[in-house]
């Protein structure tokens, strides 16, 4: 979860033009495919939070 | 120039009639058993699952002036407005985090604006009221600016662009038909039409990011071309206009006002709105999950602006807002036309409709309820809250239409600065009550007076004795220069509050100044909606001893 605010400001990591995605330079592209990269992660962070909840729960119907 | 195209006009009007017929059918849609409380319509009864937040989370914060504005920006300036990518995209991990334990403590005790939790977390009607004044301040002129959004769609449709009355009736016609659906069906009517609004808005972008750069000869010669014009000489200062890139001095004012504007985003009062009228905790996280759908949207949307610029737009009085309603009047047929003013007029009515509904919210909870009439019944307080909607309207129409529309621009960049400035409160309130709260008012009173200050001295880009220039400075106090890079304003009123804030906890509590009443629990952070009935009967439960621990 904190990757995306760790890369957002560090600016100079991707203000460049090359290399080129379909004629988009990098600082465009890569910044739109951190912002899918984004939400897989936090989709990630979501199902593990939701696993290690039910597991409390049946650890607690199991006690 | 005044020519008016009948069929784009005629599906412009067409879709905006439909969606105010939806606008007060909505006040009939999931009607609860006290339609008459502020709950009910102020947060249409917290019954909205993960589908109806995501549109009204999305509808409320991508807003109509965000598409037209983004990509102005990328148009006058380059890359430097593409800032508003990572910033969406750092908003949503922000919310992951903090977002659930507002709606779970929110929901045990029946807050509905932040400054209603600032005032049970600390027991300070004070704070609260700092925390909800700076949140209708902040929240206006974002109202006026979804109107300078409408204004440039109606400027290019060819109506409205007459002189005198004929000029603002069309304006005020669309804000009077809003008010009077907002009034009488509340959140529920802008949940609705932002179904509406998306998909236009969805329709329009992809059709516009596949066949704008069709019809221009390929994506690289949009960049090729929107490089070449960016780098004409500006007229006023012989400089180039901007770059495709950031470039070296501009890293830090790019990745600040990101980051800034990302912890502001959820301060809004609107924002808020938003997360607590969802049915369940699990909701808000979901949302985070799906929501980044629209940064990649916004992202599309900003590049438009290099297509305006390669497709060598005009734009109509040398005002950059018009440059995308232009480019979508030159580039699609007619009717197409219509379809995607549209999608931006209407775009503007949702979020204006949250924002005056959560504006007014805090007006009730934090000003009438809090200092004008204490025993009020939930049917005064959404009796008062629909009126105050109203009136925010009004006060919106007036301050676009009395006074220069920079004017809404540098008080909207004003707003961002100063929001930013109740996250201590709020969401340091989340996790602790470490913080005192005359320090925390000490140190929003003292960001709020440097932020204010230092904005109001950033000269003009064409006016070196004008102010409210730029979002972004060096960092100089009383004469050291502490930053040399220039980083947003907001962002380091925030690191001031923060010194003030932590310096003064540790003096008032030595000084054993009475911290106040805190009526949450550490429970509440984690309530479920369904916790609430059996609560009462969980033995083992030490409510007592901790509730008081403040």
């Amino acid at each position: 979860m904190l990757l995306p605010l760790v890369f957002g400001p560090w600016v100079s990591l991707y203000d460049r033009l090359t290399p080129r995605l379909a004629g988009v330079p990098f600082f465009y592209w890569s910044q739109l495919l951190w912002v899918v990269a984004t939400a897989v992660l936090t989709t990630i962070a979501l199902l593990l939070l939701r696993h290690d909840s039910h597991r409390a729960l049946r650890a607690r119907a199991e006690r | 120039m005044n020519h008016v195209n009948t069929v784009t006009l005629g599906v412009l009007l067409g879709l905006f009639t439909a969606v105010t017929v939806l606008g007060f059918l909505a006040a009939r849609w999931r009607r609860a058993a006290d339609p008459l409380s502020l709950e009910q319509w102020g947060l249409g009864g917290r019954t909205f699952g993960t589908w109806l937040t995501w549109f009204l989370l999305g509808g409320d914060l991508y807003t109509a002036y965000t598409f037209i504005a983004v990509p102005a920006v990328l148009f006058g300036a380059g890359a430097a407005g593409f800032f508003a990518v990572p910033y969406t995209m750092m908003g949503w991990p922000v919310i992951f985090v903090f977002g659930p334990r507002l709606w779970s403590v929110a929901r045990r005790h029946g807050y509905v604006t932040p400054g209603d939790f600032v005032r049970g977390r600390y027991g300070s009607r004070t704070l609260a009221l700092a925390v909800a004044l700076t949140g209708i301040l902040a929240t206006m002129p974002y109202i006026a600016l979804q109107l300078v959004g409408i204004q440039a769609v109606l400027d290019v449709a060819g109506i409205g662009a007459g002189s005198g009355v004929m000029k603002d009736l069309p304006l005020i016609v669309a804000f009077a038909v809003l008010a009077v659906y907002t009034f009488v069906s509340g959140l529920r009517a802008p949940v609705l039409i932002a179904f509406v609004k998306d998909a236009l808005i969805y329709v329009t972008v992809i059709v516009a990011v596949i066949y704008i750069p069709y019809r221009l000869g390929g994506l690289d010669i949009v960049f090729h071309r929107a490089s070449t014009a960016l780098h004409e000489p500006n007229p006023a200062t012989g400089e180039p206009k901007g770059s495709l890139l950031i470039g070296a001095g501009g890293g830090w004012a790019y990745g600040t006002l990101a980051l800034g504007s990302a912890l502001a985003l959820f301060m809004y009062p609107h924002a808020m709105t938003g997360m607590l009228a969802s049915r369940k905790r699990d909701v808000i996280r979901r949302n985070t999950a799906m929501l980044p759908l629209y940064s990649l949207l916004l992202g599309l949307i900003a590049l438009l602006g290099y297509m305006a610029l390669a497709a060598g737009i005009k734009p109509k009085d040398g005002n950059a807002q018009n440059a995308i309603p232009q480019l979508f009047a030159t580039m699609f047929p007619s009717w197409f036309t219509g379809v995607a003013f549209a999608a931006i007029a209407i775009g503007a009515l949702v979020p204006a409709a949250i924002m005056s509904i959560a504006a007014a919210n805090l007006f009730t909870r934090n000003v009438y309820r809090e200092y004008l009439r204490p025993d009020a019944t939930p049917a005064q307080e959404r009796r008062v809250s629909q009126i105050a909607s109203l009136l925010v309207k009004v006060g919106a129409v007036a301050f676009v239409l009395g006074m220069d529309r920079t004017f809404a621009i540098n008080f909207q960049l004003l707003g961002g600065i100063w929001i930013l400035q109740t996250f201590p409160a709020i969401v340091f309130g989340l996790y602790t009550r470490w913080f005192h709260r005359w320090a925390l008012l000490a140190g929003w009173a003292v960001a709020m007076l440097w932020g204010t200050w230092t904005a109001y001295l950033q000269p003009a880009a064409d006016n070196p004795h004008g102010h409210f220039g730029s979002q972004v400075a060096p960092v100089h106090l009383l004469g050291l220069r502490l930053v040399d890079q220039k980083v947003y304003i907001a962002i380091a009123a925030f690191a001031m509050n923060l010194v003030v804030s932590t310096v003064l906890t540790l003096v008032l509590r030595a000084l054993r100044v009475p911290a106040g009443q805190d009526e949450t629990h550490p429970a509440d952070f984690y309530a479920e909606a369904q916790a609430e009935e059996t609560r009462q009967g969980e033995p083992g439960e030490p409510a007592s001893e901790l509730a008081h621990s403040g």
